[in-house]
């Protein structure tokens, strides 16, 4: 509840102009058809108000009462082809706009997406995918909303407006001054009415937010609520924010249903206001009774247009404050960015040097301090340390998910900064410990490490990782589709298909992030097959939860608070009897009998 | 519920009526007023029924007016009574009701079904009674006074039945496809930021611009078809009521002209008659789609509401003293197997499981994942209730034990270290009834803990985000066994609770708690052997069956399992050191 401020939705307003301008970049591409939709809004508005003439014509060739029939059949002729005009126009003029708008929009999350692919790791790091994705969904939507409906209706409003006012002016001055006093009063108290209801609106969201969040929280935690005994707590907090929203929500909704009132007792207001003056003018002979019917129609015309309007400009801002919101996401540099001329790094036979590294996600908080080593193409390195002590952020500079502060890091006597990254990332492999796959096929998922990997190549890394047998096993064995990212397998089964994955890639590097600690013996047994398989003739950083998966490395960091404070073999690590020593001798809890000596 | 205001529901139809019978009057009063009054040239006759239509409306005005009132607050009302008996029936469900629920749907339930069914019911009440009053009320009013306009209304009746009719059957489908394209949309977003990892890795952003710039294809395709309904119907609706006036004016015109017996007042009318024709399928367009929707809305809750809780508390329960419980506990042949989703016991979890635990004794349970090891700690405390045999704590079947009262005995760390947001303390205290400054801070040192928590700038006061956001995997599961220790139980469980923390960090935690908690029977749960070497006793599970048990030293000769997990994990004991 403290961060109400940051809560999305409640962005300032950003410049107006410059948003519009930007976003009507994408539909430029369109210009002609959108000059023909222009077109056709004032055809449609001219056409409405010729239609509300001719009924005005009409009624004054009825009321001089019987007559010739001649002229009322030319009128009905033209009533019937403006109608058909106004239709014809209509349908043409929405079907071009959502195209225009539609390929607008279709470009605009396109962009945004592909603008998204680019930026560095810190930037999903530093918000919720919720967030991210609120603003190609939501935000485009609020858009969408405004330029695929909103922004006809507002276009005709503007349109019937000004065709309306000249034609009422033309027609009869005295009677557009008496309607547009009207009209222009009462569309004043319905705007001070709408700006009333607003600020309940802004509230009873806040509270919904808060409910749902509430509930979305507690109701995940459920298990944890009933193993606290907090259950009739949680009762009670969310009886007292549901009774909120349900008072917040009466008054907001009976304000904003009052106004649909409002504007209905305002029409009858214009009719009878109209009848009355308008009347009295017929019969003084000041207008005629046809003109004055016709002007009621005008009346209606602008009162809807006007209403129109304002409705739309909670729609314009919203659209505003959506686009500003993707532009500033369009708008953000990737924090690691490759040099305008970085060649691509050739293929590398994995000599990796971390020349005196210091590095910091936030500048000012260290978290790595002066690392040095040097792996030998080759060579396996174990990785070993508390919890939070920088592992992995080794991990994350090597593969250039982050840039280092000072010192550097040279992989075959290249810097890795001079180089395009995404050559230097291809040629590592990752298995990291959650294992990842998408919602796609086996064949597609274990494909997704190279491009031009045959099925065989594929069928071949299974093998080695010990997946192909439980795939076959699959009911439509490598053309399996995992859902929701592989919930149909269990943990260790997709810990192999992303073993299988590194294999299909087959660089010189590897990068092995607790890749069984989220797996029973059993498993991690044969997946620890898989992985010799994958280390063998490769540079190797293995991070390590179990110490044991390291004991074969040539080399084993021990890393503290962000310093290497040991290195060397697990043969001379033991015999330091420093600090690995005790790591390694805490996972038997003094339980030494019967091992000592053996 | 519905009793004590079924006299609001009539008198919000009584108000229907009022409001509907005044507005459809205004066209009559026109009539006679351009009729009577300005042709007639009577300028108090003007003045006098424009009065009239002024009153008329304000009186039909008021009656929608406190209508909505009455919609507003009974569809909110009714809302949150729905919202707060549906989340207060969660309260009472055990965790098998939730795992067959699932939370997200849960979740569905409390806000999108509510809300379905709230619209539903303030525009049921709003507007549903106008469309018959309405229609009836036209249909009289043009069939008495402009009876030469029927052939005209019949027409338009079924004009706009058809037009009705081909939006809620055509046009609303197509949008449910675009709906459902989007939301392949924002799941294949959502997978490739939940995967950016490995998109990155394999250097596949290429792929997945293609990927998604398929599906948002998809997404302007669907949107396309559904806005071309739309561009068809709405102009067409318009263009309905621009050849019925022009019909009106034509038949009154020619009845006008040919003197046979029309008056321009009676043509006006007529115009309006029209307009209050259509209201009626405009109401049906918003209220039938929002009725439809909260159809299976409804059902959703109710079925919530009626859900029976897994584990229900004894009718006679047994009066235990916590204070007094010692922590004896006996698994006397229980077996279990999960209940399906109808309602029978599954395939057997757990079979035939029989130990006892004496008070202060640690035990350690290890095995393979799907092993059963969770599922055995959840019987102790009645998360589920076992399916034969029985678990006894002092000698009293836990069945007979209130389950506030059970909650209160066993202390149960859960796998998953779920934290609330609000403070520090908050979250400490969460389960326990001892607020005091010195018991948390002491369940927090045990917990190891309390160092980070230091390190903070406003320490045990500062902020815990959504779902613990703002701490590691490590910290929050320190944290949750923190909260478990605060409570003090008689009988402590930590489910695999430290496999985040390295195994020095892991060592400190146990050190502590045995200091601490040593009357209490402590049961272990875990993946890594580690956690439970030093336990009094290791109870080895596989496929639901106990299959080795005993300490540490023992299992190693006896146990070839054990010797298995021993060597994969701790690979051949201490290897390359000297021994000490």
């Amino acid at each position: 509840m403290k961060n109400v401020q940051a809560q999305p939705g409640e962005d300032a307003l950003p410049p107006m102009i410059p948003t519009v301008k930007r976003f009507m970049r994408y539909m430029g591409p369109h210009k002609v058809k959108l000059a023909i939709v222009v077109v056709l809004m004032g055809v449609f508005a001219l056409l409405e108000a010729i239609f509300s003439l001719l009924m005005g014509t009409a009624t004054n060739l009825i009321s001089a009462g019987p007559g010739p029939v001649g002229p009322l059949y030319q009128i009905i002729f033209w009533l019937v082809s403006a109608g058909f005009i106004i239709w014809i126009s209509g349908v043409l003029s929405q079907k071009l706009l959502s195209d225009i708008s539609q390929e607008a929009l279709y470009r605009l999350r396109i962009d945004l997406v592909e603008h998204i692919q680019t930026m560095s790791l810190d930037f999903f790091d530093q918000r919720p995918i919720g967030e991210l994705m609120s603003r190609v969904t939501n935000d485009t939507q609020v858009i969408e909303q405004f330029i695929s409906i909103g922004s006809l209706q507002t276009g005709q409003a503007i349109m019937t407006i000004i065709i309306t006012s000249v034609v009422m002016f033309l027609v009869s001055p005295s009677l557009t001054i008496l309607s547009y006093i009207v009209v222009l009063a009462l569309v004043m108290v319905s705007w001070l009415i709408t700006k009333a209801s607003g600020p309940a609106f802004v509230l009873l969201q806040e509270k919904t937010g808060d409910l749902n969040g509430f509930a979305e929280e507690w109701i995940s935690g459920a298990k944890t609520v009933i193993a606290c005994r907090q259950q009739d707590a949680a009762s009670r907090r969310f009886s007292g924010m549901s009774r909120k929203v349900a008072d917040i929500g009466e008054k907001a909704q009976f304000s904003a249903l009052i106004s649909q009132q409002v504007s209905t007792i305002f029409t009858t207001v214009v009719i009878v206001t109209l009848l009355i003056l308008g009347g009295i003018m017929v019969m003084n002979g000041m207008a005629e009774i046809g003109t004055l019917i016709a002007f009621i129609g005008f009346s209606f015309s602008l009162l809807n247009g006007f209403t129109t309007i304002f409705s739309s400009y909670a729609q314009i801002l919203n659209a505003v404050v959506g686009a500003g919101r993707v532009f500033d996401v369009i708008d953000q540099k990737p924090r690691v960015g490759d040099r305008k001329d970085a060649p691509a790094m050739p293929a590398v036979a994995g000599d990796v040097v971390f020349d005196h590294v210091d590095f910091s996600y936030i500048p000012g908080r260290r978290i790595l301090h002066d690392n040095s080593f040097h792996a030998a193409p080759g060579q396996v390195f174990g990785l070993c340390g508390p919890t939070g002590a920088g592992k992995s952020t080794i991990i994350n500079i090597l593969t250039r998910y982050y840039d280092i502060e000072s010192g550097s890091i040279n992989v075959d006597g290249c810097d890795v900064r001079s180089v395009q990254q995404d050559t230097l990332r291809v040629q590592i492999a990752q298995v990291l410990q959650e294992p990842f796959l998408f919602s796609d096929t086996i064949m597609a998922n274990l494909k997704y490490a190279r491009e031009s990997a045959t099925d065989e190549e594929c069928i071949d890394a299974a093998r080695q990782a010990k997946a192909h047998d439980f795939i076959l096993q699959q009911p439509n064995g490598y053309n399996t589709v995992l859902v929701d990212g592989g919930t149909n397998l269990s943990q260790g089964q997709r810990q192999m298909l992303t073993i299988a994955r590194a294999i299909v890639a087959n660089p010189r590097m590897l990068i092995l992030d607790e890749a069984t600690s989220n797996v029973d013996t059993r498993t991690e047994k044969l997946i620890q097959e898989g992985l010799l398989a994958l280390q063998k003739d490769k540079t190797s950083f293995i991070i390590a939860h179990r110490l044991s998966t390291i004991q074969h490395a040539n080399q084993i960091l021990v890393i503290d608070k962000g310093a290497i404070i040991e290195r060397g073999s697990h043969k001379e690590l033991m015999r330091a009897k420093g600090f690995y020593f005790d790591l390694y001798m805490s996972q038997f809890r003094g339980k030494l009998e019967g091992i000592v000596g053996v | 519920m519905w009793k004590p205001n079924r006299n609001w529901l009539l008198f919000s139809i009584v108000l229907t009526i009022g409001g509907a019978i005044g507005t459809l009057a205004i066209p009559a009063l026109s009539q006679t007023l351009i009729n009577e009054g300005i042709i007639g040239d009577n300028l108090s006759m003007v003045i006098h029924y424009g009065g009239y239509m002024l009153i008329l409306t304000l009186a039909a005005a008021a009656c929608q007016i406190v209508n909505t009132f009455i919609a507003v607050k009974f569809s909110e009302r009714t809302a949150h009574y729905l919202r707060t008996q549906a989340y207060d029936r969660i309260q009472t469900l055990s965790f098998g009701n939730i795992d067959r629920m699932r939370p997200s749907d849960l979740l569905v339930r409390l806000t999108n079904d509510i809300q379905n069914v709230k619209i539903a019911i303030q525009q049921g009440i709003l507007n549903l009674p106008l469309v018959p009053i309405m229609l009836i009320i036209t249909i009289l009013l043009i069939a008495v006074r402009t009876p030469a306009l029927i052939w005209l209304m019949v027409v338009l009746l079924i004009v706009f039945s058809a037009l009705l009719g081909a939006y809620l059957w055509f046009v609303l489908p197509v949008f449910a496809v675009r709906q459902e394209k989007y939301d392949a949309m924002s799941g294949t977003l959502q997978e490739n930021m939940a995967g950016v990892r490995v998109v990155k890795a394999f250097v596949r952003q290429k792929f997945e611009n293609e990927r998604f710039s398929s599906v948002a294809g998809q997404v302007r395709q669907s949107s396309l078809r559904a806005q071309s309904y739309i561009a068809i119907l709405i102009p067409t609706m318009l263009f309905t009521v621009n050849l019925a006036l022009a019909a009106i004016f034509y038949t009154g015109g020619i009845g006008v002209l040919k003197g046979t017996g029309f008056s321009i007042g009676e043509v006006i009318a007529s115009v309006q008659y029209m307009f209050l024709l259509i209201m009626p399928f405009m109401i049906l367009g918003t209220v039938l789609p929002a009725i439809s929707a909260a159809r299976p809305s409804l059902n959703r809750i109710f079925e919530l509401l009626d859900t029976p809780a897994d584990v229900q508390d004894s009718d006679h329960p047994a009066r235990v003293d916590i204070e007094s419980v010692k922590g004896q506990l006996v698994f006397d042949h229980v077996s279990f197997g999960y209940i399906g989703a109808d309602g029978k016991p599954g395939p057997l979890v757990l079979q035939d499981i029989s130990f006892s635990a004496e008070p202060g004794e640690t035990i350690g349970f290890l095995g393979p994942t799907g092993s059963g090891k969770t599922t055995l700690v959840h019987l102790i405390p009645r998360f589920y209730d076992v399916t034969s045999g029985k678990i006894t704590i002092d000698g009293i079947d836990v069945r007979e034990i209130p389950q506030q009262t059970l909650r209160g005995i066993v202390g149960c760390c859960l796998q998953q270290p779920n934290l609330f947001s609000g403070t520090i303390r908050d979250n400490l205290l969460f389960a326990t009834e001892n607020p005091s400054e010195e018991n948390i801070v002491s369940a927090a040192t045990d917990a190891d803990a309390d160092g980070f928590i230091r390190n903070i700038p406003r320490q045990y006061d500062d902020t815990v985000a959504r779902h613990g956001a703002n701490f590691s995997g490590g910290q929050r599961q320190r944290l949750a066994i923190a909260r478990t220790l605060a409570a003090a139980p008689k009988i402590l469980i930590f489910d695999d609770s430290t496999s985040a923390c390295d195994v020095a960090t892991e060592a400190r935690i146990q050190d502590a708690i045995n200091q601490k908690f040593g009357g209490a029977t402590k049961l272990l749960v875990a993946q890594r052997i580690s956690t439970v070497i030093s336990a009094d006793r290791i109870i080895l599970l596989d496929n639901g069956r106990i299959i080795a048990s005993g300490r540490h030293e023992d299992l190693l000769r006896t146990s070839p399992q054990y010797k298995e997990i021993y060597d994969s994990q701790l690979g051949k004991g201490i290897v390359g050191g000297e021994a000490t």
